[in-house]
């Protein structure tokens, strides 16, 4: 027995070197990259850009349930984009709360009593479309609760144009950021399928009238941790991915697609959360099996601002989610496991995805709990259990400092020294509870998958301005 | 096991050696940019009088002095940003000023010299730089890195680079034929980088429309100002529509029906064209034409098989005033078909609400008023489709 757990320990031990490892050689693929990242971002002309009538027009999707708080600030940031030309289309979830009157109020929407929309892709039909000739621009979809698949659905069918952009109704987006997009687009319009933008938390930011004003880190430990969650995911993780065509998800809080190719694969998937993460699965498997050339891309300078959650509550729930859609997707795309047809997602990407997203709390758990119980066997041994610690921690800290270098090479949004002596000390304190925490939701998340627990769960907001306030 | 832990020990050494040296490496950029960044707001405010005589200045005849105080290299860089910051808001007369205020101060040398370090974010800053300054000279050492860059990013930076400096026609046309063969195809964004050129491309453009190559005609098409639209320019995208290419086709004709009305006859032939694209494109161009004429098109295209097509041919009609106002309602009231039905009266009724918020606090407009009579004649009539 004592054998076995020792033997089960070293395992672990080996698993964290090894997945560590394949994520520090993607951080790599990031560092080789983040020169090509510099220069889109600094000597491209955006400005010029931006009022180019050359620039492909973009629908702007933004599901919303109960976003009461912040739908209002949240759509004047989308109308005052520099865009040429752009539409914005809010498509109201069956939302509990006053979403729908705050926006009919604010923005003089009427009902139209005559609508015609194409059914493209499939989703519930919408109760009622609001528009107002003064905000040419902007629609607003009512319908029934149908989730966030279901309403990015009922946009793309309303939408008006060959580019769709999804939209979290929690965020704000920086003026400059969908040109940014664009731009990249337009290098490469026909292989171009999906581009991913960077999501930032806006949690401790001064903002005014719906855009960040002065970019500040978070005062709460929670939103701090994922500040640097974010950084190390967006920067040391997407931008890898991305170099070599292996980027599995482009965040639901700010992504450009090309509609036609969406409409391809049969839109967003309903009944599970994850949509964000299937969209870009499912647009790989296509241009895969049919063989033609494609690229889903990440471009980190165009930034999309979140509200992080500031309670372990709503933090749990979001996180037990993301597990939950992690699980049906891996579970729904296994045949693309292993398989060389899907080149670097089926070789690469996904079996990485299950190793270290989805398996990755099971092993560290039951490897920690050996190493713990081999020792108690024999107390001189004891040492081993803290080696596995420090290698977890060591090395994941390692990651940690590579996402910030990234941050501080590229986009050095947080400017005072005092800023960078926080990253780097909340990014070890992370350690310390955080991530062992997540590996807990993670575990909740699948068991709710298995007891088909397919809620949202809570997600409370709060409105820009007491956000701004409190910090 | 003794190995294992060997193995773990060598790990944790290095590991930590590498977070102590990214640690470093953190604070040294962090107070490096912070000291940069303070010399330049102290050089910046040092050189604010001269910025201000240089603004003042760009309309006169005579050539921008330099400053009258020595300059070091970080004076240099200073004015060099403000410098550009103001050539990239200004054309003609006033960029020929810094063009020259560049070379006097030898900036466009040291851009030059920078150009030939490795590939990478300082080579790419040098060729933009040198793009901002419009520096001719350096359009043969711009070519050689183009010809060197291997990310798309940075070719279309140094493109634009070149397309800026070069006073020659024939340079931009061995670069956008350089771009074509080496890049995917990104013709709008090839037409944006020549549109950043001092020269007049027209001949160039025209050059490629004619020149039976699609992915050059797709550039010209794109970098087309519809205002310079001639009879043979007209003659040539009309012999496109017979192109291989559907996106060939799509262009030619969005460019065909950008400037004034084209004659029935050609609608006829464009209203039955196997692409619904360009059928859309035809009936959208017709409501912002606004001829009367084209009403009864216009009624037929309500009955297409493409969505998009009654979709602008809807949106088109309720823009021809109450003419095309009843031609609509007309089609509402009687098409057997729910979708166009749907889509006419969503029209009508968009039309309508714009009238009553425009005129809203205004004197009666009859316009407004004979709409509403027009609409009520056809639909008091038939209730289920009464606003």
């Amino acid at each position: 027995m004592r054998e076995l757990l020792l033997g089960y320990g070293l395992f672990a031990m080996y698993y964290v070197i090894v997945v560590n490892s394949i994520y520090l050689v993607i951080n790599i693929f990031s560092h080789l990259n983040i020169s090509t990242i510099i220069k889109r971002a600094r000597f491209s002309r955006f400005q010029s850009l931006a009022g180019s009538k050359r620039v492909p027009p973009v629908s702007i999707l933004v599901p919303a349930y109960n976003e009461e708080l912040t739908i209002i600030e949240n759509v004047r940031s989308l109308l005052a984009l520099q865009y040429p030309e752009y539409e914005v289309i809010v498509i109201n979830d069956g939302s509990k709360d006053d979403t729908l009157n705050v926006l009919i109020r604010e923005f003089g929407l009427k009902r139209q009593s005559h609508v015609s929309v194409r059914s493209v892709v499939p989703s519930s039909a919408p109760s009622g479309i609001y528009h107002n000739p003064q905000y040419p621009q902007l629609y607003v979809i009512d319908k029934e609760n149908g989730g966030k698949a279901d309403s990015l659905n009922a946009g793309i069918n309303l939408s008006h144009y060959p580019l769709i952009a999804s939209i979290d109704a929690d965020s704000l987006l920086e003026r400059d950021a969908l040109i940014r997009l664009a731009q990249v687009y337009m290098e490469n319009p026909e292989e171009t399928v999906a581009i991913g933008g960077n999501v930032r938390i806006a949690n401790g930011c001064r903002i005014e009238d719906g855009m960040v004003k002065e970019v500040r880190l978070p005062d709460k430990i929670l939103p701090m941790f994922q500040t640097i969650e974010y950084m190390k995911a967006f920067l040391g993780g997407r931008i890898g991915w991305s170099s070599i065509n292996g980027l599995i998800i482009v965040s639901g809080a700010f992504g450009l697609f090309r509609k036609d190719c969406v409409i391809a694969v049969g839109g967003y998937r309903e009944g599970y959360p994850g949509e964000d993460m299937n969209i870009i699965i499912k647009l790989h498997k296509y241009m895969l099996e049919n063989k033609k050339k494609y690229r889903i891309a990440f471009c980190p300078d165009a930034v999309c601002w979140t509200q992080a959650p500031d309670s372990l509550h709503i933090l749990a729930s979001q996180r037990k989610r993301w597990g939950r859609g992690n699980l049906k997707n891996m579970i729904e795309y296994r045949h693309m496991l292993f398989n060389p047809k899907y080149k670097i997602m089926g070789l690469l990407t996904m079996p990485y995805n299950v190793l270290f997203e989805t398996l990755n709390p099971y092993f560290k758990l039951t490897g920690f709990l050996a190493l713990v119980g081999y020792s108690l066997y024999d107390m001189t041994h004891a040492h081993i259990v803290l080696i596995f610690l420090a290698i977890n921690l060591l090395y994941g800290y390692l990651l940690t400092i590579s996402g910030i270098l990234l941050e501080e090479f590229a986009f050095r949004r947080y400017t005072k020294p005092s800023d960078l002596m926080k990253l780097l000390g909340y990014g070890f304190l992370m350690f310390f509870g955080y991530y062992q925490l997540g590996a807990i939701w993670r575990v909740l998340g699948h068991i709710d998958f298995l007891r088909n627990n397919n809620t949202w769960g809570v997600m409370t907001r709060q409105s820009w301005q007491v956000e701004t306030r409190q910090s | 096991m003794f190995q294992h832990l060997q193995a773990a020990y060598l790990f944790l050494i290095v590991s930590s050696a590498l977070i102590v040296a990214g640690i470093i490496v953190l604070l040294c950029l962090k107070y490096r940019h912070l000291y940069v960044t303070r010399e330049k707001q102290r050089l910046a405010a040092k050189h604010q009088d001269y910025i201000a005589y240089v603004l003042s200045h760009l309309d006169e005849k005579q050539p921008l002095e330099v400053p009258a105080v020595p300059l070091g290299k970080r004076d240099l860089q200073v004015l060099e940003e403000k410098l550009i910051e103001i050539a990239e808001r200004v054309k003609g007369k006033h960029r020929e000023q810094l063009t020259a205020l560049f070379e006097k101060l030898g900036l466009p040398e040291l851009e030059l010299g920078r150009l030939k370090q490795l590939p990478g974010p300082m080579r790419t800053d040098a060729a933009y730089k040198l793009g901002a300054m419009g520096y001719e000279k350096a359009t043969p050492a711009l070519f050689s890195i183009l010809e060197a860059e291997s990310d798309e990013a940075g070719r279309y930076i140094i493109a634009r680079a070149i397309a800026r400096c070069t006073r020659s026609v024939s340079d931009l046309r061995v670069m956008v034929e350089k771009m074509v063969e080496s890049s995917p195809d990104s013709p709008r964004l090839l037409a944006e980088v020549l549109g950043d050129s001092p020269l007049d491309v027209l001949p160039l453009l025209r050059e490629w429309i004619n020149s039976g190559d699609s992915r050059l005609a797709l550039v010209a098409m794109a970098g087309l100002p519809a205002a310079n639209l001639d009879d043979p320019l007209v003659d040539s995208l009309w012999k496109l529509l017979e192109a291989e290419e559907k996106e060939v086709r799509i262009q030619a004709v969005r460019l065909i029906v950008s400037g004034e009305r084209v004659s029935a006859d050609q609608i006829n032939v464009l209203m039955a064209s196997p692409d619904w694209e360009v059928r859309a494109i035809v009936a959208k161009a017709m409501g912002a034409w606004r001829e009367a004429d084209d009403i009864p098109v216009l009624q037929q295209a309500m009955d297409d098989q493409s969505w998009w097509v009654k979709y602008h041919a809807a949106r088109s009609l309720v823009k021809m005033g109450a003419e095309g106002f009843q031609a609509l309602c007309e089609v509402a009231s009687r098409t057997p078909h729910k979708e166009t039905a749907d889509l006419a009266m969503q029209q009508l009724q968009e039309a309508l609400h714009e009238d009553r918020t425009a005129g809203q606090g205004m004197p009666g407009s009859n316009e407004r008023d004979h709409k509403l009579t027009i609409y009520h004649s056809y639909f008091n009539r038939q209730k289920e489709r009464a606003i």
